[in-house]
């Protein structure tokens, strides 16, 4: 059909070389996802395949300035509808019709407007600066194909959205703000992280001068997401692999997990370890708790031996440790918590399960003991800390022998 | 923590130790074993009066051992209590010890 007949002003008609997706507003708040192909000063042709009826549509060109229209009623044909403009919405006033440069805006690509804007400059340096322009055009461009983000400007706490972006991102303005503020003071970008209703937002923010910059928010939930989801397939293995080789007295649980292996009641003693000389602090204490219950001064000896290795662990991969310990009529349980950057996924089998004196002196030796006499250890461990629960019954004991599970490695060089 | 008595007679340094090793003293029990080094050509230790010693300890232990070997120095534990041969036995020093000291003796 021609669509040159849905709208009037003949003359200055003009079919844009790529449609812009443009949203209709009704009266009463409902959008329709309309393109726009024809543009005149008075009028344009839209496409809408789901056109709802109403008195009249504003729509919001890029921020810059609203139109009211009312659709032709008897010139539209299948999808395709013209539209009467009503009203022109600016900063500077309202008028019945688009004005040059207005028209100019939607009628034009923006490579078109390019050239049309540079047209008169001086020949030597025409060239220079479109092609700049639209160098910075693509960047745009690609941004907008970005189905993740969002581009906002920021001018005197004013947010306008830049580009076309699919995805409307709403954080509250207050957090957008603090950003803004912090680029303002220290005139660098920010980067935070914000999660609101299970989304996670990447938000960097660019200051441009002293009161004005630009905010890229990226929706990185997916990526996140997946990362944990390989991080517990991850733990799974090993969790499955050491308590195989372990013969299950070596369990790997996430941090989450760990309270159920934990006592919730008051713990009998509770002390923060910040240096070396108070170790034997720890050990004093639980060694006088199991006095008080007759156990033997044997097992008090290797058990206590257990606490040190832990501990000397979380002293020297972390700078200090949490200990709490809790004995009942038929076990006691320490639990070690610490604040280091964690083990290694991939280190573990070597760091609990075999002994290495070329390495750090006594991290592998450490777990050696603490599995050769203990029934169970339950273990933590990610970037925010490693959290070790020892436990050892109280009353008859078994031999269990762990020499036949573990590897025996010493290396002398 | 640590109390100890070293003895020196001849080419033979006797160290009787009396306490507590781990990560606190570690080092200071390595170097009080290692002093001497290059007057001596035996190293004993006493350890019938060692309460305690944990897996940093038996670290800096083996560190000495290694060390007394590459000097040709003759090294020897001495009445080592039950629970803490346990602990030299699971670490592997008697392993250690006869593997740097029995193709000789």
């Amino acid at each position: 059909m021609d669509c040159y007949e849905l709208i009037d002003g003949v003359a200055l008609q003009r079919k844009l070389a790529i449609p812009q997706k443009i949203i209709l507003e009704t009266t009463d708040g409902q959008k329709c996802f309309g393109e726009l192909l024809i543009v005149s000063p008075v009028g344009l042709a839209i496409k809408i395949d789901n056109l709802v009826s109403s008195p009249w549509f504003l729509i919001n060109i890029q921020g810059n300035f609203k139109l009211k229209v009312q659709r032709i009623a008897n010139r539209g044909k299948d999808n395709y509808h013209g539209f009467d403009i009503m009203e022109v919405h600016r900063d500077t006033g309202i008028s019945s019709r688009l004005n040059n440069e207005e028209y100019k805006v939607l009628a034009m690509t923006s490579d078109q407007l390019i050239d049309e804007l540079t047209e008169d400059l001086p020949e030597s340096v025409k060239n220079i600066v479109q092609e700049r322009l639209k160098t910075e055009l693509e960047k745009g461009k690609i941004f907008d194909a970005l189905k993740v983000g969002q581009a906002i400007k920021y001018q005197n706490n004013n947010f306008k959205p830049l580009g076309r972006g699919t995805e409307k991102i709403n954080l509250p303005q207050k957090d957008l703000r603090d950003i803004v503020q912090k680029c303002s003071k220290t005139g660098l970008p920010q980067r935070e992280l914000f999660v609101q209703e299970d989304q996670i937002y990447d938000v960097h923010g660019i200051p441009f001068d002293y009161q004005s910059g630009g905010l890229l928010l990226l929706d990185v939930t997916s990526v996140i997401n997946k990362e944990r989801q390989i991080k517990e397939k991850e733990l799974e293995i090993y969790r499955e692999a050491i308590e195989a080789v372990t013969g299950g007295r070596l369990i790997l649980v996430g941090r989450l997990q760990l309270t159920s292996y934990c006592y919730d009641s008051q713990p009998d003693f509770e002390l923060t370890i910040n240096v070396s000389e108070e170790i034997d602090r720890v050990r004093t204490q639980v060694a006088n708790l199991l006095r008080n219950i007759k156990y033997p001064e044997r097992e008090i000896f290797l058990f206590t031996v257990c606490i040190s290795e832990a501990v000397t662990n979380a002293l020297k991969h972390a700078g200090a440790g949490r200990c709490r310990c809790w004995v009942t009529p038929d076990k006691v349980m320490v639990e070690i918590a610490d604040s280091g950057p964690g083990i290694n996924f991939k280190d573990l089998p070597k760091a609990t399960l075999m002994q290495h004196f070329s390495t750090t002196k006594s991290l592998g030796c450490g777990f050696t003991i603490m599995l050769k006499f203990l029934d169970k250890i339950v273990m933590a461990t990610d970037p925010h800390g490693t959290t070790l629960i020892l436990e050892k019954k109280i009353g008859p004991q078994k031999q269990k022998s762990i020499d036949d599970l573990i590897t025996t490695n010493i290396r002398v060089s | 923590m640590l109390n100890s008595k070293v003895q020196i007679s001849g080419v033979t340094k006797l160290v009787s130790l009396e306490g507590r090793i781990d990560m606190s003293n570690a080092e200071e029990f390595e170097k009080l074993l290692l002093s001497d080094m290059d007057r001596i050509q035996n190293i004993e230790l006493d350890l019938s009066n060692l309460t305690f010693i944990d897996s940093t300890g038996v670290g800096h232990l083996v560190s000495v051992i290694k060390k007394c070997k590459q000097n040709n120095i003759l090294f020897k534990l001495s009445n080592v209590t039950e629970g803490i041969e346990q602990i030299l036995e699971i670490i592997g020093v008697y392993d250690i010890l006869k593997l740097l000291y029995s193709s000789e003796a």
